[in-house]
């Protein structure tokens, strides 16, 4: 049986790299767009981005462990390589 | 009356509009290859690993029923002094039915395995479909409101240097009074 290597853990990071960098900018740019249209931008269509990136980061890491425990559980022993 | 529209920095505004434009492209190519991997480790459990369970069962079977049989011959005698102890028949047989209990255990294993990592997937497609929904989608109605705010400064701010060199606080094009930074702006029109 070939071993299956996967990028998971890779993608769950650049996704919470994303995450991170997109709340910085918008703090960032909260502290210069004063008005109530800025306001109502970022409770529209920023405040959520966050949360619904962290629930996935959350279920993709535990997917990680899942997996590894799967794989660990289902390798022959009997094989060599 | 429309509301003040105070934005401290057009170029930080520009900054932010293609960061978020470049996190909805990133965020949307990363979805793309969650998705590829998550349907490879899925193939990979569902027809690499339960097929190669099933042919070593089978395999294991097949061993068994010659080393049953090899063992067999090895123990059946006419005379007594014919018996012989065949312990290494008895040996390959012992380990032919550890490997076949092994491979039955392993392909159970592989399928409880399937069932559960199809149920984590589709707890998890909600997920990654809202994050697909939010990068196509919402980022993309995020991108456009932000940029039609932007384009309604540069055009005020441009308007405005053309008309004087005074600091802005006036009423916008379209949506109401609008004070762009100062010094930014004599430094955008230089």
């Amino acid at each position: 049986m070939k071993r299956i290597s996967h990028d998971l853990p890779g993608v769950t990071q650049r996704i919470a790299r994303l995450r991170d960098d997109l709340s910085q900018a918008a703090a960032n740019t909260q502290q210069i767009w004063c008005d109530d249209k800025g306001r109502q931008f970022f409770q529209q269509h920023i405040a959520d981005v966050a949360p619904t990136l962290s629930q996935l980061i959350s279920s993709l890491t535990q997917s990680v462990e899942q997996f590894e425990d799967i794989a660990k559980k289902v390798l022959d022993p009997d094989q060599n390589s | 009356m429309a509301d003040n529209a105070e934005v401290r920095s057009l170029d930080q505004l520009e900054t932010f509009l293609h960061q978020t434009e470049k996190f909805r492209t990133q965020l949307s190519a990363e979805i793309e290859n969650l998705s590829l991997e998550l349907r490879r480790l899925t193939n990979w459990l569902t027809n690499d690993v339960h097929s190669y369970w099933s042919d070593e069962l089978v395999k294991s079977q097949r061993r068994l029923s010659e080393c049953r049989d090899v063992l067999s011959r090895c123990m059946s005698y006419v005379r007594e002094d014919e018996r012989r102890p065949c312990t290494e028949e008895k040996k390959r047989f012992r380990l032919a039915e550890e490997r076949n209990a092994l491979c039955q255990q392993k392909l159970k294993t592989v399928q409880a395995a399937i069932a559960f990592w199809e149920m984590e997937r589709s707890k998890q497609h909600a997920k990654v479909a809202r994050c697909r929904d939010l990068a196509e989608s919402d980022m993309q109605v995020a991108c456009n409101v932000l940029r039609d705010q932007v384009e309604r400064l540069q055009s005020y701010a441009g308007l405005r240097a053309a008309a004087s060199t005074q600091p802005i606080i006036a009423e916008s094009i379209l949506t109401g009074n609008a004070k762009v930074d100062t010094e930014e702006r004599k430094g955008r029109t230089r």
